[in-house]
């Protein structure tokens, strides 16, 4: 993994391998919220734009440095009342590409990113009135695939899964307790849920992990049931969670706790686990001896299936592996606080 | 129609490039403002949310005087006017 390209709070960094350091280019979108990365089916790179002041946009490029803006990018009809603020991910299947969003919801395009349409089953599902926010607002911020199927994890409400391909979509979450609701019944589908992150296997896609609000869980059914995952974790609080699809490595941050999103004890590391989630220990060597105090978000981590990890914290420091893990680097770099982390 | 200037801050340099200023044409705000958005409809998404209202972070000044009826507005517009926008110091 030598070339990174990062989304921060303010504008998006380009960062370079070179032969002793990495060359760091931006930002391109001075002062806007670079909150996420994609690529189309043609390889067009993706960027989706928040602001604090103007409103979302997705732009495209190809050579992630000269950016265009789409004229028909997504956006809720009017009578709607919703609202869109930031666009949070962007997935590609075969010909089309997803973006979630906040307010949760999801478009599609079919042109290369050019036009995007709404998905009615999702951004129009009964009972969404009673959707609540998480910290980081109310949106959908990872998308899976498999053939029909779909699973979208919305914060703070829970996954939802379509076997249809986006023509209707059911909720996903025994075994997750509801955020805050200790007497809910986890196997009830109220929302409440705060899925973080989701990540699955290609070759058996109803394999799923999921970092959520509440501890690190699997399923094997395709998101019908969970089972918490957390042995040997300094804590289960956490955002992102990748896999390295070649070797099946898992990668996850462990945070402090949800009212204290910091390391333990000030140690950041990746974790890391070899057996499927069964286990963790900390990833390899080169973590920074205590001092650290920044998270990771939940779409500033990447991980590929050549041994490549990237993460980039709140802080604005990045940490790269090219040997799945073992041995980390910190880039020398001070950005302003990562969103979205992608290899370019 | 009377012919007026619209003023762009840097921060749009994303949807509009270097554009700073845009002549538009119009006898009131709302024909303007229409104006200006068939010249650049990437504006429309920053400027305006789903209901077409002034997003809340947004300023516009209609000479020098503020003006949040945009959209649609009814105000008068005369030759040489000039209409600023503006991000708002609140917003981080």
């Amino acid at each position: 993994m030598d070339k990174l390209i990062v989304g921060t709070e303010k504008g998006g960094y380009l960062l370079t391998k070179g032969a002793s350091s990495w060359q760091v280019e931006g930002p391109s979108f001075p002062g806007w919220k670079v909150s996420a990365f994609g690529k189309a089916p043609d390889g067009t790179f993706l960027a989706g734009l928040g602001s604090n002041w103007f409103g979302a946009s997705v732009h495209r490029s190809n050579d992630y440095r000269n950016w265009e803006q789409v004229e028909n990018g997504p956006t809720y009809p009017e009578e709607s009342g919703l609202k869109l603020n930031q666009i949070w991910t962007f997935h590609t299947t075969g010909d089309r590409i997803y973006a979630g969003v906040d307010q949760a919801g999801l478009f599609f395009s079919d042109d290369q990113g050019l036009s995007w349409q709404p998905v009615p089953a999702l951004n129009e599902y009964p009972g969404r009135a009673e959707w609540q926010p998480g910290f980081g607002g109310l949106a959908a911020h990872h998308i899976l695939s498999a053939g029909d199927q779909l699973w979208v994890g919305i914060s703070a409400v829970g996954v939802f899964r379509s076997d249809d391909g986006g023509r209707s979509f059911v909720r996903r979450d025994r075994g997750v307790p509801v955020v805050g609701d200790p007497d809910a019944d986890p196997e009830s589908l109220e929302p409440g849920r705060c899925v973080h992150g989701l990540t699955s296997d290609p070759e058996d896609p109803d394999r799923i992990w999921r970092q959520d609000h509440s501890g690190v869980y699997r399923s094997t059914d395709g998101a019908e049931s969970w089972e918490r995952i957390e042995e040997g974790l300094p804590a289960a609080f956490g955002f992102p969670i990748g896999r390295n699809h070649e070797s099946g490595s898992l990668f996850v941050v462990p945070l402090t706790a949800d009212e204290n999103r910091i390391p333990v004890e000030g140690q950041l590391a990746v974790y890391r686990s070899q057996d499927d989630g069964k286990s963790w220990h900390q990833s390899g060597r080169g973590w920074p001896e205590g001092g650290q105090f920044n998270g990771v978000l939940r779409n500033a981590m990447v991980v590929d299936s050549q041994g490549g990890v990237a993460v980039g914290t709140t802080g604005g420091s990045i940490f790269v592996s090219n040997d799945d893990g073992d041995k980390w680097d910190q880039i020398s770099v001070s950005l302003p606080r990562i969103l979205a982390v992608e290899a370019a | 129609m009377a012919r007026a200037v619209v003023r762009l801050p840097r921060l749009l340099e994303p949807a509009v490039g270097t554009i700073r200023q845009v002549e538009v044409t119009g006898s009131t705000m709302g024909e303007a403002i229409g104006d200006l958005l068939r010249l650049h409809p990437t504006l429309r998404v920053h400027l305006f949310d789903e209901q077409y209202q002034l997003r809340p972070h947004v300023l516009c000044f209609h000479n020098g005087t503020p003006d949040r009826d945009v959209a649609n507005g009814t105000a008068q517009v005369s030759d040489g006017d000039e209409i600023v926008f503006l991000q708002a110091v609140s917003g981080g």
